[in-house]
């Protein structure tokens, strides 16, 4: 149902209804900022990204092919414009793979808001390969199938990516003493 | 060491995307294998920490934002949805009709310019004087209107006798299939036009005998010609024909040699 009303959203917005594009934003706004804000840990980078992602998708509109998922077709704007700000900003992410397996000093005194932080460095301490698969699945709950879908890989190599990335991630968070 | 078909059974109990099936036989797995058992667990707990991750809330102004980088088209409210729009509207959204589309209007438009390219143009004046007693015009029939024609069923002869008009020039096309001597008689009126040539497509020897108001072409077998006159100015009249074999008149016909158009 929802995903019809995303086709008709479209048609309205190719006919040029502003308020049909509202509703697409109330309805994807949150969700593409946090793939986004998850990929890139920086809210103020994942803002304008996602500002991107929907300048992009309403420009490409007409191209948008309804015979698949409208929110498919968003979802891989927002990963290839997360992937190619971080491709842009490796250097960083360094940085923050430094962060993730020393900082311990403050744990006990912000135990909860430090285990986020933990948790989200950790995150951010994968390839973006890895993390993309991660965001998708824990965060937007996404299936295989769907993932196979955005991310325009085998839906094996979505399972066996979605693997290797839980296997790193346990990893991170043992050294950073988040789990036993 | 765990099997890797296993590793797959572990990402979807994680998932919760394992049948009853594939838990039981994970379950039994692991409970006979302490490592992977440890392997799952792990995991497991990553899966749940990652829970823990709250969701952000994107920044109150993001969306205005979005919405005043956007160019949004000038629509009247009261603009009627034709169904014109609807079409158009449609092969936007959907691939396949659109690149049928643009597939089908590529072949179109390169017939069109197929056409246009490989036939010879259009005859001015002066090309018209110059070309028309050859009757080098057969591949121009594309501009010719026909204007009669009769075709030939006897037991002696058959084929087709036609005329075609274009401004200047009248054609006559002669297509005659027979195992007899043939003698065509053409009659036309000298104020309306003058003989200006014969061209044979195939056929044996002919003989064409030229008067001032009638041609007589003669020929053995099968022939295929065309006899041109030049037009001294519509309206003309008819050209009479008849087809003898030998001395016998086997057929006569007035073939009207106006523009269908000016025949309305």
């Amino acid at each position: 149902m929802k995903e019809q009303d995303d086709k008709e959203l479209v048609r309205k917005c190719l006919r040029g209804e502003k308020k049909a594009f509202e509703i697409i934003l109330d309805r994807y706004e949150k969700p593409i900022y946090n793939l986004v804000v998850r990929m890139v840990n920086d809210r103020e980078d994942a803002s304008d990204l996602t500002q991107s992602v929907f300048v992009k998708a309403y420009e490409k509109l007409n191209t948008y092919n309804t015979r698949f998922k409208f929110f498919s077709w968003l979802y891989k704007i927002a990963v290839n414009t997360a992937l190619n700000f971080i491709g842009h900003r490796k250097n960083q992410e360094r940085l923050s793979d430094d962060l993730v397996s020393e900082d311990t000093g403050l744990e006990k005194e912000f135990e909860e808001s430090e285990r986020c932080q933990k948790l989200e460095d950790a995150i951010l301490a994968l390839r973006p390969n890895y993390r993309i698969v991660i965001v998708l699945r824990h965060f937007q709950d996404l299936s295989y199938d769907e993932m196979s879908k955005i991310l325009e890989i085998p839906m094996k190599t979505v399972k066996s990516r979605l693997f290797t990335a839980r296997q790193m991630l346990k990893v991170i968070l043992t050294k950073s003493g988040l789990q036993g | 060491m765990i099997e890797k078909k296993y590793f797959e059974l572990v990402n979807k109990e994680i998932d919760g995307t394992n049948s009853k099936t594939e838990s039981a036989k994970l379950k039994a797995y692991l409970s006979r294998n302490p490592e992977g058992r440890q392997l799952y667990e792990g995991l497991l707990k990553t899966a749940n920490a990652l829970k823990r991750v709250e969701e952000v809330e994107p920044p109150k102004h993001l969306k205005q934002h979005i919405l005043n980088s956007l160019e949004f088209p000038q629509r009247s409210p009261n603009r009627k949805w034709s169904i014109l729009d609807q079409v158009i509207e449609k092969f936007r959204l959907r691939s396949t009709p659109r690149y049928a589309v643009v597939f089908v209007s590529g072949i179109c438009v390169g017939v069109l310019l197929f056409v246009l390219f490989s036939q010879p143009r259009g005859l001015g004046d002066q090309e018209t004087a110059q070309v028309s007693g050859t009757l080098a015009l057969v591949p121009e029939l594309l501009y010719f209107q026909a204007s009669d024609s009769v075709a030939v069923n006897l037991s002696e002869i058959n084929g087709k006798v036609r005329t075609f008009s274009s401004g200047d020039i009248v054609l006559a096309e002669w297509d005659l299939q027979s195992g007899v001597s043939v003698r065509a008689e053409i009659r036309f009126q000298p104020t309306d036009m003058t003989f200006s040539g014969l061209k044979k497509l195939s056929g044996g020897e002919e003989k064409l005998d030229v008067g001032q108001d009638r041609i007589i072409l003669t020929h053995s077998g099968a022939g295929h010609y065309f006899v041109s006159f030049a037009s001294h100015g519509a309206p003309h009249g008819p050209l009479e024909v008849k087809i003898y074999a030998g001395n016998r008149l086997l057929c006569q016909k007035a073939l009207q040699t106006r523009e269908i158009d000016s025949q309305r």
